[in-house]
């Protein structure tokens, strides 16, 4: 009855006005944002599990948390009314692979060095099948070592456990490539039925139902409105124009481009077909959501929510996603919900994923990993920083054929395009779409913006060029 | 985007205004580069014939850096380290025949040009110039003759800051000239000015080009072949090693093959050195004098200075190319006008290098180094604020790396750097002549001695530090294409 109820939802042809969350303020709040008390956690960190649920591919402007769109997830909307809300979220990469691992490991993908599914050996002369260096520890390992008992309920692919994602875990689910919450979601739910009484958890549950490469479940046919092109907004439809688009890199500093094989119409369809898949997804994450305040996790525990990355819609001239950095492609939602939170608290100020695991290990008293990039949210939160750590990065190597890096800076986001030296400057306050490139209008700023970029790289002391000309064909995907 | 189109785009158009609220306004800056001239060779750096007098005049108000030492020991070399801030082993190849100053690579023109700076460059050819890199950020590049002098560039100069049609905007003028590259002064007005008693042979010796290229152990070998080469950009360079096969050639040739010096002659060679640091200060002063007249000499931050020195015979050559060695690498540094008036007329004890230009430069205009720029700020150096370097890193462009300290100078003769075992020799090879020399310049001021045996300890620890600032220079080989093992594998993993 359900999924019926479920199934005409998503079929329904026009959104009604969904309520959405309320505009955040920009301005930023003397003081605590969160009652410090609800994040003090270390004392009692024995009964406090964690939940991590990761929306693959999902981006912010179309949860519903942001005001302008008023999408259809009652759920996403639900747990933002107890949760912290981050509205300008940025993912430290535009794809799964490199993207989560910065998350589990809290460094910068460069830094963690998996930054493909293959990648070059040490000697730097061939490639092999990657897999998170033995050295690099991840969070999910440290919560691991202080008693929480790990479980993963993914949806492969990207963040497969032979990556280095299943270090920690005890249990983990990556048997679907592009599994979706209907997949993930009876295990995990059967699993938190059977632990939540037993065990303190670490359980992290994972989908990728609003990806390119996840169909529509059987019966839901795409909306399509008005809609009269060729497209049928399938999985294979989606896999040949993201590699035509990259057929258009054919010189460094190139853009991946479909040119005018798409048209304006063609976009907003798929667009459309999105739209319903995270109606979907909200639904199939609520069912989990409804179990955790069932089963009183919720109140108990941390449960965040994020994803890893947006999905590009012709904004920049292609779809899908991890060749550009573009904010449609880094912007995503980051919602933290501590135990006994009751209300909601918006944060407009721009902050980064990589910080979510360090946060959770600050307010529950685990110590940090050494050397990494992330750091706590708590002392922005608490009311002790004024700003939220930095700098914001975001970085691409996407199947070794394009090398992007960005850094943000206020209103102002550079991007770096390593194979040419290329850059391009917004001002994304502005201009959220990035249309107008201000680099040869503001030249100083650019210039002054790329070379802290630059020198953040080098403080990293691993080449930047290393993986440049790497691959002659976009490798493989997973 | 191009990082070549959104220079030119950015160099041609107007940028904004520098100088935010509450910071003073950029100033003009003038960067002369008096090509190969030695310190002591300077007036002010202690030559008693009065060599300098413009920048004797211009130091007296200004800041005088006695111990100046630039990166190299060579032109190109020397200028891609003195204009991006780093050493020329991280800017291009280790190869000389290849090294150019990439387009990746961030110049100090480039930094000013975005900094809003009306930016131009007036050179004598040689190795400075746009075919080199050297052009980029330059929103006008004039190169003179090859190898010519400054006198060609100062009215071009000063007619470029007339004409400019955006007077509000800041300048960076760079300017150049050959005028101390051998062959010495030859038909030039000031070719006898110094000239002292009977010049013997050394008058004919003096018009020939290779002259000072070939001469070893105070003997000049009138017929070694001086082979040249074809840089990868197209210019005729002459082969480095040439220097070092003269020694062999020589030996073979038999004595018959030299002409030896005389002491007259020697100083005669010498007078005629001095001479042509005369004619580069007396058209460096015309360049100042036109700034003045043009009431801006106190609005421009003027920086002379020079990019290596000269053996002259010191150690047996005379060219400056042989070796890194006071001699070679020791430069005049003078800044003076637009500096804040407590540094007027000093002279601080501290030790300055070519790369140190760009970090001072860069923080006069109110900007940022590049990423990767070594060096530091001059001006905040001179007043207190920050140390100088323990130790100073060169690299020569026949393949030598220098640590030198206050006291001692430890240098390493890789051969050629770019060879696969030239790190591992660097790293493990045994600590020895004649790979390896030590000098006290507190006991042999020109670094003759090569004390090694005697201080082993030192030699050791100036070693490490060497070996950590050299393993640590990033260098941007580029990455090769996958093998056909990696294809096969991509084949192998297709798309699903």
């Amino acid at each position: 009855m359900l999924l019926v109820l479920l199934a005409l939802a998503c079929t329904a042809p026009s959104p009604p006005a969904a309520e959405p969350v309320a505009t955040p303020t920009p301005a930023p709040t003397p003081g605590p944002r969160l009652d410090p008390a609800l994040m003090d956690l270390a004392a009692r960190a024995d009964d406090v599990d964690i939940v991590l649920i990761s929306m693959d591919c999902l981006r912010y402007d179309r949860t519903g948390l942001d005001p302008r769109f008023p999408a259809r997830t009652p759920n996403l909307r639900a747990f933002a009314e107890q949760s912290v809300v981050f509205h300008d979220a940025m993912s430290a990469s535009s794809w799964t692979v490199p993207s989560h691992m910065a998350v589990w490991t809290a460094r910068w993908p460069t830094r963690h060095g998996l930054v493909n599914k293959l990648m070059p050996d040490p000697t730097g002369t061939r490639l092999v099948d990657a897999t998170l260096r033995e050295d690099i520890p991840t969070y999910p390992q440290a919560f691991a070592a202080r008693g929480w008992v790990g479980a993963a309920f993914t949806g492969d692919a990207g963040v497969s456990a032979r990556f280095g994602y299943g270090r920690g875990f005890s249990t983990f689910l990556d048997d679907r490539k592009f599994g979706g919450m209907d997949h993930s979601g009876p295990p995990a739910r059967a699993w938190l039925a059977e632990h939540a009484a037993k065990e303190r958890m670490l359980l992290f549950f994972h989908g990728y139902d609003v990806h390119g490469q996840a169909p529509l479940p059987d019966g839901v046919t795409p909306t399509r409105g008005g809609y009269t092109g060729p497209l049928d907004g399938g999985i294979a439809e989606q896999a040949k124009y993201r590699e035509l688009a990259l057929t258009a890199i054919k010189n460094p500093g190139d853009a991946a481009s479909l040119g005018t094989a798409l048209t304006p119409e063609d976009g907003a369809f798929l667009l459309g077909v999105y739209d319903q898949k995270v109606e979907i997804a909200d639904a199939r994450m609520g069912a989990l959501l409804a179990d955790l305040k069932a089963s009183g996790v919720w109140d108990r525990s941390i449960v965040a929510l994020m994803s890893d990355h947006g999905e590009e819609f012709l904004e920049h001239g292609a779809i899908d996603h991890g060749y550009s950095i573009y904010q449609e492609q880094l912007h995503v939602p980051l919602m933290i919900h501590f135990p006994g939170q009751a209300s909601r608290v918006d944060v407009a100020e721009t902050v980064r994923t990589l910080d979510l695991f360090p946060t959770l290990a600050d307010a529950l008293g685990v110590p940090q990993i050494p050397d990494v990039d992330g750091r706590s949210l708590l002392p922005f939160l608490r009311g002790e920083t004024p700003t939220p750590p930095g700098p914001l990065l975001a970085e691409s190597d996407y199947r070794l054929y394009v090398h992007l890096r960005a850094l943000r800076k206020g209103d102002h986001k550079l991007i770096l395009d390593l194979s040419d030296g290329g850059v391009q400057l917004f001002d994304v306050r502005k201009d959220p779409g990035e249309t107008q490139d201000l680099s040869t209008s503001d030249p100083r700023r650019a210039y002054e913006m790329e070379q802290e970029l630059r020198a953040e790289l080098l403080r990293w002391q691993t080449d930047p060029s290393r993986f440049l000309g790497r691959a002659e064909a976009p490798i493989p995907v997973y | 985007m191009a990082r070549a189109g959104l220079l030119a785009v950015l160099v041609l158009a107007g940028c904004r205004g520098t100088g935010g609220t509450g910071t003073p306004p950029a100033p003009h800056i003038l960067l002369v580069s008096l090509d190969g001239v030695r310190a002591d060779r300077t007036h002010l750096g202690g030559n008693p014939r009065p060599t300098t007098p413009s920048l004797d005049a211009l130091a007296a108000d200004g800041l005088v850096f006695d111990e100046a030492l630039s990166t190299s020991n060579e032109s190109l070399y020397s200028h891609a380290a003195m204009l991006t801030g780093r050493y020329p082993g991280e800017v291009g190849s280790l190869d000389y025949l290849s090294m150019v100053v990439p387009p990746s690579a961030w110049t100090l023109a480039e930094a000013l040009a975005a900094a809003g700076y009306d930016t131009a460059a007036f050179t004598s050819g040689g190795h400075v110039k746009a075919s080199f890199g050297f052009g980029q950020g330059f929103g006008t590049v004039t190169e003179g003759q090859d190898y010519g002098s400054l006198r060609d560039s100062v009215a071009p100069a000063l007619a470029w800051l007339d004409a400019r049609p955006d007077r509000a905007r800041p300048t960076f003028l760079f300017v150049q000239g050959y005028d101390c590259h051998q062959p010495y002064l030859h038909g030039s007005v000031f070719h006898h000015v110094f000239a002292e008693g009977d010049p013997g042979r050394a008058d004919t010796w003096l018009a020939r080009r290779n002259f000072v290229e070939s001469i070893h152990e105070g003997v000049y070998y009138p017929d070694y072949p001086l082979a040249w080469l074809n840089h990868t950009v197209g210019e005729r360079i002459l082969d480095p090693s040439v220097y070092r096969s003269l020694p062999t050639w020589a030996a073979q040739a038999g004595p018959g093959a030299g002409l030896t010096l005389t002491d007259a002659e020697t100083a005669h060679v010498r007078a005629h050195y001095d001479a042509a640091v005369l004619e580069a200060d007396t058209y460096l002063g015309l360049l100042l004098d036109g700034l003045d007249a043009r009431g801006r000499l106190e609005d421009t931050l003027v920086v002379i200075t020079s990019d290596h020195g000269e053996d002259l015979g010191t150690h047996g050559a005379w060219n400056h190319r042989a070796g890194l060695w006071e001699s070679t690498t020791r430069v005049p540094l003078v800044l003076a006008g637009a500096i804040p008036q407590a540094l007027r007329g000093t002279r601080p004890n501290a030790v300055a290098q070519s790369i140190d230009l760009v970090p001072t430069l860069l923080a006069a205009a109110g900007t940022v180094a590049p990423a990767g720029a070594h060096g530091r700020d001059l001006l905040a150096l001179a007043a207190g604020r920050g140390a100088g370097p323990e130790v100073v890193y060169q690299h020569g462009v026949l393949g030598h790396l220098s640590a030198r300290t206050d006291r001692w100078r430890l240098t390493f003769d890789a051969g050629d750097l770019a060879a696969s075992d030239a790190t591992k020799r660097l790293v493990h090879g045994p600590l020895e002549a004649p790979a390896w020399a030590l000098h006290d310049r507190a006991t042999d001021p020109d670094e003759r001695r090569n004390v090694l045996d005697r201080h082993p300890d030192e030699a050791a620890r100036l070693r490490e530090g060497m070996v950590r600032w050299w393993t640590a220079l990033p260098r941007g080989a580029p990455a090769a294409p996958p093998s056909d093992a990696d294809r096969a594998m991509l084949q192998r993993n297709g798309y699903w």
